[in-house]
């Protein structure tokens, strides 16, 4: 999709080039992180892919097209772009500034117009926005309209600068998560600049770890590049915990969950009871008419007891939705009664229960073991970026 | 007093009729300004070593005694509004220059890097972002301009330019008689008013012009 050939950029009166020969492949569809330290040239290389910044020698190719010599305004038109700072037009409204590609494609006032108001709702922001400018935003809206106007024509791929650097902890979070789910959707092919190394993990199908005058690392997914680190510059990089680090890769709905006992809290005790005795477990998960998860009632408390099912037992806490990661449903399994989190779906429904043997389990799965280091061509891990994962963890499961 | 509202009362239609030469000769020479300043501002802004030059000679002419030059022109221009024209296009091109270059230069590089990202090329970005953002730092130094030529403009009388120097300069010639000072007077408050007009006719005009975006 994007090819990078022998790519380097000396600035004038330098002696040492920012980037030296550097020849990259980037898959169509995938979001390729780059990542390295300050300095390192990610930022200048990104620049070269849309020609803001013009390379010294080399070669950049669009979909099999050599790009390098073409008008550089046509070119990046066809490339969607957002820096840290977004730079939104103060004066123009909202939709003028979403509307900016299109109107210079020449799109008639209708097709912008209807435009502008998908993307709206495509990232979050009510259609009443439209008319105001960008002074009366706040800092995560701003963003999420830098992103807009870079999608509004389409365009097959991004270049994004830092692009959440710029918020809060809490609102970067969510903007990744949501721009993650998006990404699900229009399947762009994106490269992303960043110097955050969990960011990196979070956002990438593939990460090239990048030294100075970016000469790579490591090229490759996220899930390999932990545990499997190609050398002392990379783990330095990646920093410690990178077995922690790498539970947020695997979500919750990869791993199989525990078969529980489930009853109604609008069933009988002595239907209650009889779960009981038919499971080795010694709780029952009563849920409520939405199927929600209502309580947790242990084999002494249902015994003897005739308390109402609504008040016996504790509450069901230590809820996760099935696309949790591995790491926030561990991190709420160690804050939970008996060391085990139900699962439900975006409605809160009951889908399992997934205890803390299980997890280990799924963990251990993970350890770093020799891999294959070649790198893997994109139609193999196309159709699932994480395959690796589920691989690992069926294998896993039967290896040990 | 008295005599002054009764000068004013029996001579207003001789009075207007300068005022309305000075406000033509000025305006004159502010759309000129105006053309020339913003359009060497947007020439010079991206070059510092050019754009230093351009503001030394403009103000250096600033510096220059206003009645020593519209002395110097009439042997090149002659007598009437030529030379004045072309004395207070020279005073008035300071500020609006300056302006300009300032304006140009406070645009937020993130702001023109990310139209450059979207393609739009030197022209579309200086038309349709730099200059609007950069507009409310012209127009200032447009009533700048203004309040200066307003005042200089009065000078333009040695060479029988048009305006209320006129009057100021024959008041001026017989202090002593009944009617000097009435001249003099009745030539600086209309100078005054005429300011207050032209100042309060910018001030609108940048209001109008612009964007609610970038409004204080």
């Amino acid at each position: 999709m994007i090819r990078l050939e022998d790519l380097s950029k000396v600035f004038p009166a330098q002696d040492e080039a920012a980037v030296d020969d550097l020849s990259l492949e980037i898959y169509e569809g995938e979001i390729v992180v780059l990542v390295g330290p300050s300095g390192c040239g990610k930022t200048t290389t990104m620049k070269m892919i849309n020609r803001i910044i013009e390379p010294t020698s080399g070669r950049i190719f669009l979909q099999g097209e050599d790009v390098t010599r073409v008008n550089p305004d046509n070119l990046r038109r066809r490339i969607g772009y957002v820096i840290q700072q977004i730079g939104l037009f103060p004066h123009l409204t909202i939709a003028d500034n979403i509307a900016t590609v299109p109107k210079m494609l020449g799109w008639d006032k209708e097709r912008t117009s209807k435009r502008v108001d998908e993307l709206l709702e495509t990232v979050g922001i009510d259609l009443s926005y439209r008319d105001r400018y960008p002074k009366e935003l706040s800092g995560g809206q701003r963003q999420r309209i830098g992103v807009a106007r870079a999608m509004a024509a389409d365009p097959p791929i991004m270049l994004m600068d830092e692009p959440f650097g710029a918020v809060d902890p809490i609102t970067r979070d969510r903007l990744q998560d949501e721009f993650l789910r998006l990404q699900q959707e229009i399947r762009k092919t994106i490269v992303f600049v960043t110097h955050d190394i969990d960011e990196a993990i979070k956002m990438g199908d593939r990460i090239a770890i990048l030294k100075q005058q970016s000469k790579i690392a490591q090229y490759d997914t996220p899930e390999r590049i932990l545990t499997d680190p190609a050398d002392e510059f990379v783990q330095d990089f990646i920093g410690s915990g990178p077995s922690i680090k790498r539970l947020s890769l695997s979500r919750i709905s990869d791993i199989e969950t525990a078969d529980w006992p489930v009853a109604r809290l609008t069933d009988s005790h002595d239907e209650v009871r009889e779960k009981m005795r038919s499971t080795s477990r010694d709780h029952v998960l009563l849920l409520d008419e939405q199927e929600k998860p209502g309580r947790w009632v242990g084999k002494e408390e249902i015994q003897h007891d005739d308390t109402p099912l609504e008040e016996s037992g504790r509450p069901a806490v230590a809820i996760v939705e099935a696309n949790a990661n591995l790491y926030d449903t561990l991190d709420t399994m160690i804050t939970s009664y008996k060391g085990s989190a139900i699962i439900v779906d975006e409605g809160g429904r009951y889908k399992g229960v997934v205890d803390f043997d299980t997890v280990l389990e799924a963990i251990n799965t993970m350890r770093p073991h020799e891999q294959d280091r070649h790198m893997s061509p994109p139609e193999e891990e196309q159709e699932q970026p994480r395959e690796g994962t589920e691989r690992d963890l069926q294998d896993g499961g039967e290896g040990r | 007093m008295s005599s002054f509202l009764e000068y004013i009362s029996l001579s207003w239609d001789h009075v207007l009729e300068l005022a309305i030469g000075h406000a033509i000769v000025v305006a004159i020479a502010l759309v000129i300004d105006i053309v020339i300043g913003v359009s060497l501002g947007v020439l010079v802004y991206r070059r510092e070593n050019v754009a230093n030059v351009a503001l030394a000679i403009t103000s250096t002419f600033l510096t220059i005694p206003s009645f020593a030059l519209f002395g110097l022109f009439i042997p090149i221009f002659g007598l009437g509004y030529l030379p004045a024209v072309v004395a207070l296009v020279m005073y008035g091109l300071l500020p609006i220059l300056r302006n300009t270059v300032a304006g140009l230069r406070s645009v937020d590089p993130a702001i023109a890097e990310s139209a450059q990202g979207m393609g739009m090329n030197a022209r579309e970005r200086l038309l349709r972002i730099e200059l609007p953002l950069a507009w409310p730092v012209i127009i200032t130094g447009v009533r700048v301009s203004t309040m200066l030529l307003m005042g200089i403009a009065a000078i333009a009388a040695v060479v029988n330019g048009p305006g209320l120097g006129e009057d100021i300069f024959s008041g001026l010639a017989r202090v002593g008689s009944p009617t000097a000072l009435n001249l003099v007077i009745g030539g600086i408050l209309g100078i005054i008013v005429l300011a207050l007009l032209f100042d309060t006719f910018f001030n609108l005009v940048g209001k109008l012009t612009t964007s609610r975006g970038i409004r204080d």
